[in-house]
């Protein structure tokens, strides 16, 4: 009798083990939208997904996609193509199944190294700053051209902040102090080749002062030391601030992005091209493909990402997750990627340099 | 007043029969996996994370709390029963937890961990919901050069563990700060020892080698032993009343008990530091501070107790700074956020005021979590005992399933589980030479924190290390780790100069 109850109790353990192994990456997506659905706009969803998905001329994926994602589950990368990837069901806009595959490890590499191994037209991957920063600094084997550019989706603005401690209140207290006191001032940001750090650089670069940049580990550290005033400037996404800026406990001084941002508590910051200085840097988002996918696919993908582009539910999750729009299709974005290129290759070799 | 008006609205969202429910389901499901090993409380909280999309916020974040603690009990049971720590933060608990199960006292073991485990929780909840507000603030204290003076007292607390040869503690010490340099470095960019490999430049974890050096070491040592010693259980030794501690034992215990929680509970609210760091601090601190504390290692009750109302506490002291700031501390509670998030709460300083029901909710379940974890064990301890009646080589098949299959479900790279495999083979040859493992992962649990911090406190501070170390909290924290460390020298030292003065 004892045996029996063990076994069973084995057996559930091992059941429980397996669906860990295989329910990491796709449970959530295929379960996510099944269970939404019916729970959140029942009668609403049905109707505008009349939109008719691809038409019979031209390419027609016919076997199940694959996005890969080059971070764990629940990162800002892994929640963005999620998203895409339910509208993209919810609205049937593909012919076959598409599923989300999570390849975490070495800031993306692992994933795009998975993608150029399948380069096929069934396989895409997403682009964060890491796509750019990593060939870069020598710790990706591949280069811009190995790669086939299906869209541009949005962009990440960064919020620059200052701590309650350093006295600062606008952009040009902290530029009148940093050009008295060169390398005194301290501007947390995440990773030493980040957006945060040419942030860092471009504000230098541009102002013609000198500000030390101090890589921390996360958004969660950055925020930390700011609060705590053991750094006087840092930078972040502004999702990561929460409600710590209506409480008072930090201020936000200037902020990266083409126009204001239309958030609760951001409103009223100035954005650094109305304080004169030609700065709006910010993290790209879209997805790539190898270069060896066929341009009829690539064209494809990018008209689907366009539809996903307009639906109100990608708005609205744009709007959650403090993400500016900006869709470019494939050949829109080969071109604007040049300029990405270019940004971040000067930038990148002066934090480089920096550190010889 | 505020607090029992508040407690008592908390008390009444969680009386409703789904959140109990859930809270049941939580605790019994953190205990299952984080008994697996390899599945330790972040896996398991990502596992069941896709079940409460669609569900009531409060019994979803219920049932994810509920994992986190009671995933931080179950590590304990195979740690004491098989030498496998279930979770990183149940290595501790093997130093002295399976030497008491060798000698035949499995259930007292594993009693004690569970009332450990229950207290520390408990009473961290009261601290909880007594100084939250300003225990962000004393989170928020802790520049990197106070990560760094902790890191500090930390890595000295490796002189504890080296057994009788400190020699080769210190050998395996060495050899985890080199495996934490693997990778790319934080603060630079650069990449260090990775051959060009892209695996090896994200780094390797310390959860894949310690269930190697523990997990598939232990089972490979004890297979090639050509005696095989099994122990054996008798029903006698199942009876509720063997499974309480004595008076004896409790008096023992309980001062551990309180500094391991306080010290747990604080440790776990830095971000950063997590339950793995809070049960090696509490372990040292125990053996220091205990009567017995040569005996460490060899099986004393102790030993059990401190590191798990550590790890408990510590768990609680996660949640403070990501629901007073919105600051995830641990990569369990990282996910958590991103649940609290889809639930559309906002954590941060206005969680308490703009949604009360929920926060207090959560904290009375954590009340209520513990009392389900105290029933769950008392009721299963002599079937997570009988465990160890199972076949061996059945019991080691499954558990080398388990550990690889963990492995795998972190990262989903085949590289981890190799990592795990080879550092089997490098615990097998250190149980063959006699070199203590446990220095080892606590060196690359620290080594890669200790560095990182102190190069940006050094960028912080212009490049002085004078100023690191001068500031207030780090120089406290450091005098604490000397003293630490150098403590019974000093102490028998002082000793020697009175019993000659008294000659005179």
């Amino acid at each position: 009798m004892k045996t029996r109850i063990l076994s069973i109790v084995l057996v559930l353990a091992l059941s429980m083990a397996l669906l860990a192994g295989c329910g990491g990456s796709t449970a959530p997506a295929s379960q996510a939208p099944a269970s939404q659905a019916p729970a959140s706009q029942a009668p609403a969803s049905q109707a505008p997904a009349s939109e008719a998905p691809a038409e019979p001329q031209g390419w027609v994926p016919t076997k199940d996609i694959e996005v890969i994602v080059g971070n764990k589950a629940g990162g800002g990368a892994d929640l963005f193509t999620r998203k895409v990837v339910e509208i993209m069901q919810q609205y049937k806009m593909l012919p076959v199944n598409a599923t989300v595959v999570n390849k975490p490890g070495s800031s993306h590499v692992v994933g795009y190294t998975y993608l150029m191994e399948n380069g096929d037209d069934y396989h895409m991957d997403v682009v964060s700053a890491s796509f750019y920063t990593q060939p870069i600094s020598g710790n990706s084997p591949f280069k811009f051209d190995d790669f086939a550019y299906v869209s541009l989706l949005c962009q990440d603005p960064n919020v620059m902040l200052c701590s309650n401690d350093s006295g600062f209140n606008s952009f040009e207290d902290v530029l009148a102090y940093a050009k008295d006191h060169p390398g005194e001032l301290s501007f947390a940001g995440s990773s030493a080749l980040s957006d945060d750090a040419i942030l860092c650089e471009l504000i230098n670069a541009t102002c013609g002062v000198d500000i030390t940049y101090v890589a921390m580990e996360s958004g969660a550290d950055i925020m930390t030391n700011l609060m705590g005033g053991h750094v006087e400037l840092g930078c972040c996404g502004p999702s990561e601030i929460g409600d710590n800026l209506a409480a008072g406990n930090l201020k936000a001084i200037a902020v990266s992005a083409d126009s204001r941002l239309n958030i609760e508590g951001l409103k009223d910051v100035p954005t650094f091209t109305e304080l004169g200085y030609d700065i709006h840097h910010q993290m790209p988002r879209g997805f790539v493909m190898a270069k060896t996918a066929s341009p009829e696919a690539v064209k494809y993908y990018s008209d689907i990402m366009g539809k996903v582009a307009e639906t109100p539910e990608w708005k609205a999750f744009l709007e959650e997750n403090c993400m500016m729009a900006k869709y470019l299709d494939c050949d829109g974005y080969a071109a604007f990627n040049q300029e990405l290129v270019d940004t971040y290759t000067e930038y990148i070799g002066i934090i480089m340099a920096n550190q010889a | 007043m505020e607090l029992l008006h508040n407690l008592a609205t908390g008390f009444s969202v969680c009386a409703d029969p789904i959140v109990l429910l859930y809270c049941f389901i939580g605790v019994v499901c953190g205990v299952i996996i984080g008994a697996l090993p390899g599945l330790g409380p972040s896996t398991g909280i990502a596992i069941l994370l896709p079940l409460t999309y669609g569900m009531d916020p409060v019994a979803g974040i219920v049932m994810l709390a509920g994992i986190y603690y009671g995933a931080m009990y179950g590590g304990s049971i195979t740690a004491i029963l098989i030498n496998t720590p279930g979770d990183s933060a149940a290595v501790m608990t093997t130093l002295d937890g399976y030497p008491m199960a060798a000698k035949g006292r499995p259930a007292q073991a594993l009693g004690m961990a569970a009332y450990a485990s229950i207290i520390g929780g408990s009473v961290s909840v009261v601290i909880f919901m007594l100084l939250a507000p300003v225990i962000a603030k004393f989170a928020l204290a802790f520049s990197p050069a106070e990560y760094f003076a902790l890191m500090v007292m930390g890595l000295t607390s490796i002189a504890g563990m080296t057994g009788d040869d400190p020699f080769k503690g210190f050998v395996a010490a060495g050899l985890g700060l080199f495996v934490s340099t693997i990778g790319m470095d934080a603060v630079l960019g650069t990449q260090r020892f990775t051959f060009g490999s892209v695996q090896l430049m994200g780094g390797i974890d310390f959860i894949p080698v310690a269930m190697g050096l523990f997990g598939i070491a232990e089972i490979i040592y004890a297979s090639a032993q050509k005696d095989g010693k099994k122990i054996t259980i008798t029903r006698e030794e199942l009876r509720f009343r063997k499974m309480f501690p004595t008076r004896e034992e409790w008096g023992l215990c309980l001062p551990h008990i309180a500094r391991g929680t306080v010290l747990g509970f604080f440790v776990g609210v830095l971000p950063g530091a997590g339950a793995t760091i809070a049960s090696f601090l509490s372990y040292d601190l125990a053996k220091k501070t205990s009567k017995r504390g040569d005996q460490f290692g060899t099986g004393v009750i102790e030993g059990v107790a401190a590191p798990e109302c550590a790890n408990n506490a510590a768990s609680m002291g996660a949640m403070v700074p990501m629901l007073t700031l919105g600051v995830p501390g641990s990569g369990a509670t990282a996910i958590m956020m991103g649940a609290l998030l889809m639930f559309g709460m906002t954590p941060g300083p206005y969680l308490f005021d703009k949604n009360p029901e929920f926060a207090w909710g959560l904290v009375a379940s954590m009340y209520i979590g513990n009392i389900i974890l105290l029933l769950l064990v008392i009721s299963a301890l002599p079937l997570f005992v009988t465990i160890l009646k199972v076949r061996p080589g059945v019991l080691n098949g499954v558990v080398i399933g388990f550990i690889l299959m963990g492995s795998y479900a972190m990262n989903n790279r085949l590289f981890d589980v190799g990592v795990t495999l080879f550092f089997g083979a490098v615990g097998f040859f250190f149980k063959k030479l006699k070199v203590p493992a446990a220095p080892m992962v606590l060196a690359i649990v620290l080594g890669y924190i200790t560095e990182t911090n102190l190069r940006q406190a050094m960028i912080m501070n212009k490049g002085s290390f004078a100023a690191v170390i001068s500031r207030p909290i780090s120089a406290v924290i450091l005098i604490i780790a000397v003293l630490l460390a150098f403590g019974t020298p000093i102490k028998s030292f002082i000793a020697r100069l009175f019993a000659k003065k008294q000659a005179e």
